[in-house]
């Protein structure tokens, strides 16, 4: 077994804030304008992840269900209203559905995961806790990147929107090759994350669990885990996403709802 | 259509229309650019909602139509065509598909009447969007619009996009299409040489209200005196 992780400690992090030091030094010789960004970007990753970590830490500490449930329940809440906000499309109903939509995915994506692969038989936070951050952040990222695209091709597709729809169809055949497009866009990310994992870089968990000392092979299986989870998660966010806002652009009568869509940013 | 109003962001669309079309005619809608020919073509097939008004097609509310069956009934042929990237087997299969109908060998029947009436040839039907024109392009819309057998055919400018030539052919299938179906046919144009070589009757607007209606004949020649025969006049002198 390998030696215990070496920690890092006051004197490390003064040490290892000699980095971002030299940087500032860097962008200020080099004339980039950034050493202020630099300075408040390494302070709020020092303190927000402090403070995570502590928080984290008790629930570790702790290990009761309803602390896992809630720390879990934050996290999806500002995952699905940050998603809501960064879609850039100000539709008021994304508040309320993207938290629970996000909610739902990774909470059937993780009890499968938990229960049926790993058969985790308890609420051991060192499962739940990091898999539900990562398919939660994933999830945000592909619903936002999924909206966003939606309402843009809308918006330039009016006309073949209409089309369809003077044709015959139901709004949601009407929107169907534009719904796929954006879910395919939202999807390859993780698609082209899981062509090349391994071949270029390391992912960031594996590499963190080797640190910790688990073995490689057994770090790649995780991490296997993982992506295949996010495929799902960001596959199904998209998917439902997509819909629901589609959905909101038609009136009763089957009419795309211009100024509705007008209204939507993006 | 009676008393029908649209008014957008307290903008005046239209205002007040009243006009009937009688089954298996043509009306031919002019009038200048930003009048309401095309909003209010719009709300026959119920692609927009009118703000007041009624509108009865077949005798019967559009409101009390399902969307989808009022649109099959009430075909529409865009100002530009719209294949959508597909082959043009493709595109006229899509009303069909939409309706959940019949077998493909079911279709190919229609396919083929759908094409020959609009003036193509059944070997086109492989070609893709890519290998046609764009006269060619809006009469594969046009035997697109006919898959469903409809009723009525809202064409709303198609021969805008065209040259001279591809737009008097346009015209002249049209009317062979009116003869042939019997279908009933309500056209926005701008050109009142269009205007003449298609016939039936005619409605002029201007600024969201019918100014004058009557036979083609009728209005051309003799047009009342006021903004519709400096209307009428003006589009003579530029065509």
């Amino acid at each position: 077994m390998a030696d215990p992780i070496i920690e890092i400690g006051y004197v490390q992090i003064l040490l290892l804030l000699g980095i971002p030091a030299v940087a500032v030094v860097f962008s200020v010789r080099l004339g980039l304008g950034l050493a202020r960004e630099i300075s408040i970007g390494t302070a709020r990753s020092l303190i927000q992840l402090t403070a995570v970590g502590l928080v984290i830490g008790q629930v570790f500490r702790y290990a009761t269900w309803y602390s896992v449930l809630l720390l879990l329940g934050v996290m999806t809440l500002i995952a699905g209203l940050t998603g809501a906000r960064r879609s850039g499309v100000g539709m008021p109903r994304l508040v309320t559905v993207l938290p629970v939509v996000l909610g739902g995915v990774t909470a059937l994506t993780m009890i499968y995961i938990t229960q049926v692969v790993l058969s985790v038989r308890s609420w051991d936070p060192r499962y739940l806790v990091p898999l539900g951050g990562m398919l939660l952040g994933n999830g945000m990222t592909a619903a936002t990147l999924a909206i966003e695209r939606l309402v843009a091709d809308l918006k330039a597709g009016t006309r073949d929107v209409e089309v369809l729809l003077a044709l015959g169809a139901v709004p949601k055949a009407a929107v169907r090759r534009i719904q796929q497009a954006a879910v395919r866009s939202a999807m390859m990310p993780t698609i082209n994350t899981m062509m090349i994992v391994g071949i270029i870089q390391l992912p960031g968990m594996m590499t963190g669990q080797m640190l910790g000392g688990t073995p490689p092979l057994e770090a790649a299986m995780y991490q296997m885990l993982i992506l295949v989870s996010i495929m799902f998660v960001t596959l199904l966010t998209s998917a439902l996403m997509t819909s629901f806002v589609a959905a909101r652009l038609f009136t009763d009568a089957l009419q795309l709802d211009r100024v509705a869509l007008g209204r939507l940013g993006s | 259509m009676r008393g029908v109003c649209v008014t957008r962001n307290s903008a005046t669309i239209l205002e007040g229309v009243n006009l009937t079309v009688e089954r298996g005619t043509v009306l031919q809608l002019v009038g200048p650019s930003g009048s309401g020919k095309t909003s209010l073509i719009r709300l026959v097939n119920r692609l927009d909602e009118s703000t007041t008004g009624t509108i009865d097609v077949l005798g019967r509310s559009i409101r009390d139509w399902a969307p989808c069956e009022l649109r099959r009934r009430v075909s529409i042929v865009f100002q530009e065509p719209t294949l959508l990237g597909l082959s043009v087997r493709e595109n006229l299969r899509l009303p069909m598909e939409f309706a959940g109908a019949g077998s493909e060998d079911g279709y190919e029947f229609r396919m083929e009447r759908a094409l020959k009436l609009a003036g193509l040839e059944a070997d086109w039907m492989e070609r893709d969007e890519s290998e046609l024109s764009v006269g060619q392009k809006q009469r594969v819309s046009l035997a697109r619009s006919l898959m469903t057998e409809p009723d009525v055919l809202l064409l709303d400018e198609p021969t805008s996009g065209l040259d001279p030539r591809s737009a008097e052919s346009l015209l002249d299938r049209l009317r062979g299409v009116h003869e042939e179906s019997g279908l009933t046919m309500i056209i926005v144009t701008h050109r009142l040489d269009e205007v003449r070589r298609l016939g039936g009757r005619m409605a002029v607007m201007i600024s969201g209200g019918v100014a004058a209606e009557g036979e083609v004949s009728e209005l051309t020649d003799n047009p009342p005196a006021g903004p519709i025969r400096d209307f009428l006049v003006g589009v003579e002198t530029d065509g």
